[in-house]
């Protein structure tokens, strides 16, 4: 690997996001093919950033570092890959529900799904049920992803998936949950297809959703 | 009305008497205490829980005490707790009051991330404290709220901890950026916190609510939302520091539950840094021997590590640790009434004979089924008679049938209602 792809991915490593987007602008400009930044540098960097969490070598700080310093470089290479040479897994929509703000691990899946492959489409914090609804009939994802972190907000996730079933677009698309109160028993409880325990766990059942 | 004693087993037994009124929940609380015996306590938090089962709509229940109060008195009544069952959400008062945004929901107010009130380090020019407090966002609604707990037996009011209260204001990636890569920003905030903005907080809560001491709410100094590392640098310091500035104002206070240990991926549970948790946890105490097991996933960790680190620490130079053995909510929510119990009874067999534990069911959801909460209480009331029966399966236990909130209220008020 170049030097320069090199540096890149140990900036995201050490999530440093003042200084990838700098080396991303630097590696195009040297001629690199976007899709080699993307796949050697950038992805590699996150995937390594994984790794050193699920090995306890990382903690939390480490982690949503690096996924700024991801979003940082991915924003400078994803517009200039050509069509089709980004070709995604899938395309999941995502965000947190009414009335919760937290926004911590929608950060980190997002770097994680969009590093392993996946067109994320993220809605943000505090969406209401019915933009769920109205952004599923309108981009037509393959996943829908939900988050909470109240035990209160929680609750709303079964609205949504109601409402996807009353628009008569719930066998359209997957609906995979996260957060910090949330479980696969809840999952289960509410009609969702799959539960992210955590950002890594997120990417193992967003490829086994659309397989 | 009928007069009974009561003695609040959380607060080193503070005796008194009460008359039932059913226009009153505190007093269907403090009824509740009497005679209740030699046994280990069981207290719980859980606004989200208390919102619920009462009924009250969220924006009443955040912002008006008299009903917050009247519900949490209630609840904590029905379920025969040893404490009032806390609380309101400690983490967003004092930074509202700093002008912080917030977004009122159907849910608990909650601090708008998306808008961190020193969003640009310039804005730490805005960070001053107020004159007054008392008029700033919640904080009479808190403050009232605290003083009903100090007439209720509490001694300790709250407060959020230095740390998390950055949080709050900053934005957690914000300020783990700091960190990392400003340092000098970063202890110029955590400075401006601990030597101006929670002292005078905290001097005027103290003042209306006539506690002996504050205790600093600390979720966001929990493992794995920092290491060890950060705790030590960025938390314990900082917590000492606001220590030393209120004891020159004439009060106590502390952060008390930093360090919290909160892995959820049982992959990466690691013994040697639940141990680090504990040593951090008792720094922050100044030494006091003290293990804290709160929002953990401790009904799947193996105990065997907290008995052999207090086996270690404690037990080897015949000290008793204050150990607080916690109920995880996920399980509270999810597991049978006999999971619970048998759960409880674990507990109490591992840390209740050598040690001073107190039970916790932490941050109750909002759905929990009521059985399970009577489920813990029972078997913390029937295993953790004192002394500590040496084979818990003797005792005999059965599971408690009871009465519906709704029920329960209706019998208690006279058929009126929460007076709310």
């Amino acid at each position: 690997m170049s030097n320069i792809l090199e540096e890149l991915k140990q900036a995201i490593v050490d999530g440093d996001d003042e200084v990838t987007p700098q080396l991303a602008e630097q590696a195009l400009a040297e001629g690199l093919a976007p899709v080699d930044v993307m796949q050697s540098a950038v992805v590699a960097g996150i995937e390594e950033a994984g790794r050193l969490w699920s090995e306890n070598k990382y903690f939390l700080p480490d982690v949503i570092l690096s996924a700024g310093a991801f979003k940082a470089a991915a924003g400078v290479i994803q517009p200039r890959l050509a069509d089709g040479a980004g070709a995604s897994k899938g395309r999941i929509v995502l965000g947190v529900v009414s009335g919760d703000m937290h926004d911590l691990g929608k950060t980190i899946v997002i770097a994680m799904l969009a590093g392993a492959g996946f067109e994320v489409i993220d809605l943000g914090v505090d969406i209401p049920t019915q933009t769920f609804i109205d952004k599923v009939r309108e981009l037509k994802p393959d996943i829908l992803g939900l988050g909470a972190y109240m035990t209160t907000t929680m609750l709303l996730m079964k609205d949504v998936i109601d409402g996807l079933k009353e628009a008569g677009l719930r066998d359209q698309v997957k609906v995979m949950i996260g957060g910090v109160p949330t479980t696969q028993k809840f999952a289960e409880e509410i009609g969702a297809d799959a539960w992210g325990k955590d950002a890594l766990d997120s990417v193992v059942k967003a490829n086994q959703l659309v397989a | 009305m009928t007069e009974k004693k009561f003695t609040l087993l959380t607060t080193s037994g503070v005796e008194g008497s009460v008359e039932i009124n059913p226009e009153d929940p505190k007093t269907w609380y403090l009824a509740g205490t009497a005679n209740r015996g030699n046994r280990l306590t069981i207290s719980a938090q859980g606004p989200d829980h208390v919102m619920a089962l009462s009924g009250i709509a969220p924006r009443k229940f955040h912002t008006d005490p008299v009903a917050h109060m009247a519900a949490e008195a209630a609840v904590s009544a029905y379920y025969g707790l040893d404490g009032l069952m806390l609380g309101e959400d400690v983490y967003d008062i004092e930074a509202e009051a700093l002008g912080q945004k917030m977004v009122y929901g159907e849910s608990m107010p909650t601090i708008d991330f998306r808008e961190p009130f020193i969003a640009q380090k310039s804005d730490l020019d805005k960070l001053k404290a107020p004159d007054s407090w008392i008029d700033r966002g919640r904080v009479k609604y808190m403050f009232e709220i605290q003083k009903t707990l100090v007439e209720l037996g509490a001694q300790s009011a709250y407060f959020c901890a230095p740390f998390s209260l950055a949080v709050g204001l900053r934005s957690y990636p914000k300020l783990i950026r700091d960190i990392r890569r400003d340092p000098e920003f970063a202890h110029a905030f955590m400075g401006c916190l601990v030597d101006e903005i929670l002292p005078s907080y905290l001097k005027e809560l103290m003042a209306y609510c006539g506690a002996g001491m504050a205790t600093g709410a600390d979720a966001w100094a929990a493992y794995p939302d920092i290491g060890p590392d950060i705790m030590e640098e960025w938390v314990l310091p900082y917590n000492a520091r606001l220590t030393a500035n209120c004891q020159k104002l004439g009060f106590m206070a502390m952060g008390a539950g930093t360090a919290d240990y909160c892995e959820e991926d049982l992959n990466r549970y690691s013994k040697e840094i639940l141990h680090k948790c504990f040593d951090i946890q008792s720094k922050n105490m100044f030494g006091t021997p003290f293990v804290f097991m709160a929002m953990g996933r401790w009904h799947e960790y193996p105990l065997e590590d907290v008995v052999e680190y207090l086996a270690e620490k404690y037990e080897s130079k015949g000290i008793r640790a204050t150990v607080q053995g916690a109920i995880n909510a996920r399980f509270m929510r999810e597991a049978s009434p006999q999971e619970i119990v048998d759960y409880v009874k674990r507990l109490i067999d591992l840390f209740g004979r050598k040690h001073d534990l107190a039970l916790f069911i932490a941050s109750t959801p909002a759905d929990t089924p009521s059985a399970n909460v009577h489920a813990a209480v029972a078997a913390a009331r029937t295993y953790g008679q004192l002394p500590i029966a040496e084979n818990l399966d003797e005792v005999p236990f059965e599971l408690p049938q009871r009465e519906t909130f709704e029920e329960y209220v209706n019998r208690m008020s006279n058929g009126k209602g929460l007076p709310v």
